[in-house]
């Protein structure tokens, strides 16, 4: 990677929400969750290595939602029991495509920085 | 009755959003707490563990509640949601009897007159029939307000937004309508013969005011039913996560 490559679109000073937010944009590529299955497959794609507080996942989940990437509705799974269902909307999947992009390159800095910013 | 009633009430208590914003909330955690108590019994942990295991997961951060509270507290959403509740008041309920019974009045009154449909242009079917189909959609949630049992609170919501749907596209299909129709007559007065000019605009009037005038009646209708219906399921949302929270009181 060359340092003149197109500048990042991650922020480092929020770069811990910006994570959050890609982490559940991802999970939510491969189909609906509800928030608490959505924590659960966070911590088993990542090998434990993501852990969620649930109680925490709901700012970032209502913000996504609010922005329109994410759309929550309610559902029936088996009987009665309904819980609330995210699905990714098509911006959230143009959005989570732009920051892909944008991940990459700031990790090949990253790791260009951690090496001393040899070439 | 939740066997969480008193986390949910400690993260109602947190919450500085406005009704039923806050119920909507709650009973999402309700949820996923009941989700997250049934894994961990499913994993073969007792009862007392399962429960203490969902509870310890679900603990809101300060910070948690202060983003919620951020997110939820403040624009349109907030705002619509605080009017909803309003109708709760006499003077309001009042207001939207009052309301809805002149602007149906006026429907049967624009039904009624054979004049409106002398010379009917073919958009009025398209907004007669989202009339209608605003009509049942209304029948549909109202029996589902009143009959379901308080289990089923989450469910209202969906398709909550398609009132506003109908008034827009009835408001789209006849202002579509009224600029087909204006072309059309100053395409047959431009080639007709000026003799012809009065009779082709009286016809023009009727067709379009009655096609405007249905339109906007369906347009206003729809918005108010779906007013009141919000109004409506709000309520039954901040009912539902009441009795959540008191039985945990």
């Amino acid at each position: 990677m060359h340092p003149s490559a197109d500048p990042p679109t991650v922020d480092i000073q929020s770069l811990s929400r910006s994570c959050n937010r890609l982490l559940i944009l991802a999970t939510l590529s491969s189909g609906p969750h509800h928030g608490y299955q959505l924590a659960l497959e966070l911590e088993e794609r990542s090998g434990g290595a993501f852990r969620f507080q649930h109680g925490t996942l709901y700012p970032i989940l209502h913000k996504l939602e609010s922005e329109g990437l994410i759309r929550g509705d309610w559902d029936e799974e088996s009987g009665r029991r309904r819980r609330k269902s995210y699905r990714l909307t098509a911006a959230g999947r143009q959005h989570l495509e732009a920051q892909e992009v944008g991940w990459r390159v700031f990790f090949e800095r990253f790791f260009h920085v951690l090496g001393g910013g040899k070439p | 009755m939740s066997r969480f009633a008193h986390v949910l009430k400690q993260a109602g208590d947190q919450l500085r959003v406005p009704e039923p914003t806050r119920s909507r909330i709650l009973l999402e955690m309700a949820a996923d707490l009941e989700d997250s108590y049934r894994h961990y019994l499913a994993q073969g942990l007792d009862e007392d563990e399962a429960m203490r295991r969902a509870e310890e997961a679900f603990a809101t951060s300060d910070e948690a509640v202060r983003h919620l509270s951020r997110i939820h507290g403040r624009g349109i959403g907030s705002a619509a949601d605080r009017l909803f509740l309003q109708i709760g008041t006499v003077w309001s309920k009042l207001l939207m009897v009052v309301l809805l019974g002149f602007e149906i009045l006026l429907a049967v009154r624009v039904l009624s007159d054979r004049w409106f449909f002398v010379h009917p242009s073919p958009f009025l079917w398209p907004v007669a029939a989202l009339a209608l189909a605003a009509f049942l959609f209304t029948i549909w949630k109202l029996v589902q307000i009143f009959s379901r049992p308080a289990a089923d609170v989450r469910r209202l919501r969906t398709g909550l937004g398609l009132p506003l749907f109908f008034a827009g596209a009835s408001l789209a299909v006849a202002g579509l309508g009224f600029l087909y129709h204006l072309q059309r007559f100053f395409r047959l007065n431009y080639e007709g013969a000026p003799e012809t000019l009065f009779m082709n605009f009286a016809g023009w009037m009727i067709s379009i005011s009655s096609l405007m005038t249905v339109g906007l009646l369906t347009a206003i209708l729809a918005g108010m039913v779906w007013f009141v219906l919000a109004g409506l399921v709000a309520r039954c949302e901040t009912r539902r996560a009441d009795s959540l929270l008191q039985a945990g009181a």
